[in-house]
């Protein structure tokens, strides 16, 4: 039924949709490119590679949007951002390159990528049910690499009305944690927010409001470097991706402001919802197109 | 830009990072938007839309051999066909992807460790620009 919209349908969805991703996105702590590529995936007839390539560009606006007001804020740290991003940055070209390899190398090369999209999105939720959002984390020694780059820092908290000052530690498993999460989000197109925040937050002891925050900018510098082998292989279609850019940048202008009143905990579970539906969605997509299940099951 | 009563003082190299980011966003996110507008309202048109709409289910390999009868590869195809408002607002894409590497440029500090951390990190961003030349 859909398959029969007319074309300029596409384009309208398309804004309609990043609208309300946008919406949720800044609730979350999560970066748009988690609920856009696989809700994309699932529900638009666009191939994954041009998913992903719009997921990539869905992603940066947000981050680079967003990225400024919230250094000036301190909520996000440039000095936690170097370290990391220089290690993530590396893999998340080789798995931008790997995404396309695979589609372009074998034929159904896509249907594997669809299916491993959705296992990794069952393995966020599981993540993300897993995890404990540490508000103010206590740390009271910070480890050596991290002291020695002095990766600490303050913003004034409305809530408490004062300046809170925080500490960060563990820089040796966060990097190597960052690195493993740059490659995945590189490979999928859909950044890395979803891993960002408890990595800072559970390992590094960052507190949640830095955590999200410096996630933001970690997307914004890290996803052009991924983003330019879709750029050059012509995986950014400006049908997809101008609707779907704007339409993110007007929602999360307005989620930005609704995610002050929102409850936390309900936002979290809308999106566990939506990261459950995909996941699973998207491995009946894989499994249809290789023909072990029945094609539109 | 977009200034707040809570924003604490930053280091000058922040600022020089902050602002640099936020005008490369502007400049991109107007190309992308007016190259987009014009766009659908169908100038500068090189691809029919039922044409792309016919084909967009194609991996991009094939979808490039389909509605142009030939891959893409490197940038050389975008900047060569500029009337096209398609091609423009890639242009306004590649202008929102070089924004970090300008503002780790703009924020270079004199000394310490973290200037060997920007300039790797600048290194790298322009690695990676450059890579798709080389496939």
């Amino acid at each position: 039924m859909l398959e029969s919209l007319a074309w300029w349908a596409w384009p309208l969805i398309m804004l309609a949709f990043t609208f309300l991703i946008g919406l949720i996105s800044p609730m979350s702590g999560v970066g748009g490119g988690v609920l856009f590529v696989p809700l994309t995936t699932a529900f638009f007839p666009f191939s994954v590679d041009f998913v992903r390539g719009a997921g990539l560009m869905v992603a940066l606006s947000s981050a680079l949007a967003s990225s400024p007001q919230l250094i000036r804020s301190g909520l996000a740290s440039l000095k936690i951002t170097a370290p990391t991003v220089t290690v993530s940055m590396v893999t998340s070209v080789l798995g931008g390159a790997a995404g396309l390899w695979i589609t372009k190398q074998f034929a159904d090369g896509q249907y594997y990528v669809t299916i491993a999209l959705g296992v990794i999105l069952l393995f966020v939720l599981v993540v993300m049910a897993l995890s404990k959002r540490v508000e103010y984390p206590d740390v009271q020694v910070q480890g050596p690499f991290a002291a020695g780059l002095g990766l600490e820092g303050c913003w004034y908290e409305p809530t408490q009305g004062k300046l809170v000052h925080y500490k960060c530690t563990h820089l040796r498993w966060g990097v190597p944690a960052f690195a493993l999460t740059g490659f995945i989000a590189g490979m999928f197109g859909m950044g890395s927010g979803w891993a960002n925040v408890p990595i800072l937050n559970l390992i590094m002891g960052a507190p949640i409001k830095v955590a999200t925050s410096t996630s933001m900018l970690i997307i914004a510098v890290n996803t052009p470097a991924a983003a330019w082998v879709y750029l050059a292989n012509g995986a950014i279609l400006p049908m997809i991706v101008v609707p779907a850019v704007v339409g993110i940048s007007l929602g999360a202008r307005i989620g930005a402001k609704l995610a002050l009143r929102a409850k936390p905990k309900m936002v979290r579970h809308m999106v566990m919802g939506i990261l459950l539906v995909s996941g699973v969605l998207n491995i009946v997509k894989g499994l249809g197109g290789l023909g072990v299940i029945p094609k539109g099951l | 830009m977009g200034h707040h009563e809570h924003d604490i003082p930053l280091d000058p190299s922040s600022v020089k990072f902050v602002r640099a980011m936020e005008v490369l966003t502007i400049i991109g996110m107007t190309i992308v938007i007016g190259a987009g507008l014009a766009y659908f309202a169908g100038w500068g048109q090189c691809t029919p839309f039922e044409t792309v709409v016919a084909n967009w289910h194609l991996p991009v390999a094939e979808y490039w051999e389909m509605t142009r009868g030939a891959e893409s590869q490197g940038y050389g195809w975008i900047i060569h066909n500029l009337r096209c408002a398609a091609r423009v607002v890639l242009v306004g894409m590649a202008v929102l992807m070089t924004a970090p590497l300008v503002a780790v440029l703009a924020m270079l500090p004199t000394k310490g460790i973290y200037r060997w951390f920007y300039i790797v990190l600048a290194l790298e961003l322009i690695a990676a620009s450059l890579m798709p030349l080389l496939e």
